[in-house]
């Protein structure tokens, strides 16, 4: 894929190479595992500065805790409390997909790792309160159980 | 830092000036080798008067879609600007470009 962008006034070409531009390519679109199981969506991105100075892509970042402050206002803060509260954790992370992880930039993004990236475990990581309400209300109603358990 | 801090940041201009906040951050993947591929690098970003549209790409594309879309958005977004990383420096309010780029976003 070259997404590159020929609009507005290029002052300098770029260096060679598969362009990516982030806006658009990457915030929010799908990430799936090998097997085309879908695992989340890119809420925010960790950039980190390299000797050159220019920023780089570090890591993926999913989830409320990253798509909260991204948001902003007071949503957002709701958006990030909420599994805050409800993460075991004392102090809360996002959710990080390394770079290492990463097999392709498409129109998904598509990671490896199956042992980490399992669709139903990953999901509830992401989303500690489907998770709380599967443990503390759903699993309490007698024949909650599917059928295939 | 995060990408979605950098998005929507505000440019300034070195007079004070304001140029418009940053609506696309080009990147190459030319960054470390992170497992089989290189990490996307920011080489440039794009300024645009607002970032409202910005999200659907149209400041990529601006003669493409509908006529009655494409004038609405290039009124909304103006001419985005591309500028080189390199160019910019932090500010008390944002970034400011450094050098002899101006933008027509006026």
């Amino acid at each position: 894929m070259t997404g590159g962008t020929e609009a507005g006034q290029a002052s300098s070409p770029l260096p060679p190479g598969r362009r990516l531009d982030l806006h658009l390519q990457l915030l929010d679109h799908q990430v799936v595992d090998q097997d085309g199981n879908l695992l989340c969506k890119i809420d925010d991105l960790e950039l980190d500065l390299d000797a050159d100075g220019l920023p780089v892509v570090s890591a993926l970042l999913v989830g409320p805790l990253a798509l909260g402050p991204r948001l902003g206002g007071r949503l957002g803060r709701w958006w990030a409390a909420v599994p805050a509260r409800l993460s075991p954790r004392a102090n809360p992370e996002p959710v990080r997909i390394l770079l290492s992880e990463v097999i392709d930039y498409g129109s998904a993004v598509v990671v490896g790792r199956p042992e980490r990236h399992r669709p139903l475990e990953f999901a509830r990581t992401l989303a500690p309160l489907e998770d709380w309400l599967v443990r503390h209300v759903i699993g309490r109603i007698p024949g909650n159980r599917h059928e295939s358990e | 830092m995060r990408a979605s801090e950098l998005i929507g940041t505000t440019v300034r201009a070195t007079d004070g000036r304001v140029l418009g906040r940053i609506v696309e951050l080009h990147a190459v993947l030319d960054g470390p080798l992170r497992g089989g591929l290189s990490a996307p690098r920011i080489h440039e970003v794009s300024i645009a008067r607002t970032q409202i549209g910005a999200a659907l790409g149209y400041q990529h594309h601006p003669e493409q879609g509908p006529w009655a879309v494409r004038r609405v958005m290039g009124a909304i977004l103006g001419r985005p600007l591309r500028v080189p990383w390199r160019h910019l420096r932090p500010g008390e309010d944002g970034l400011v470009l450094a050098g002899d780029l101006r933008s027509d976003l006026d």
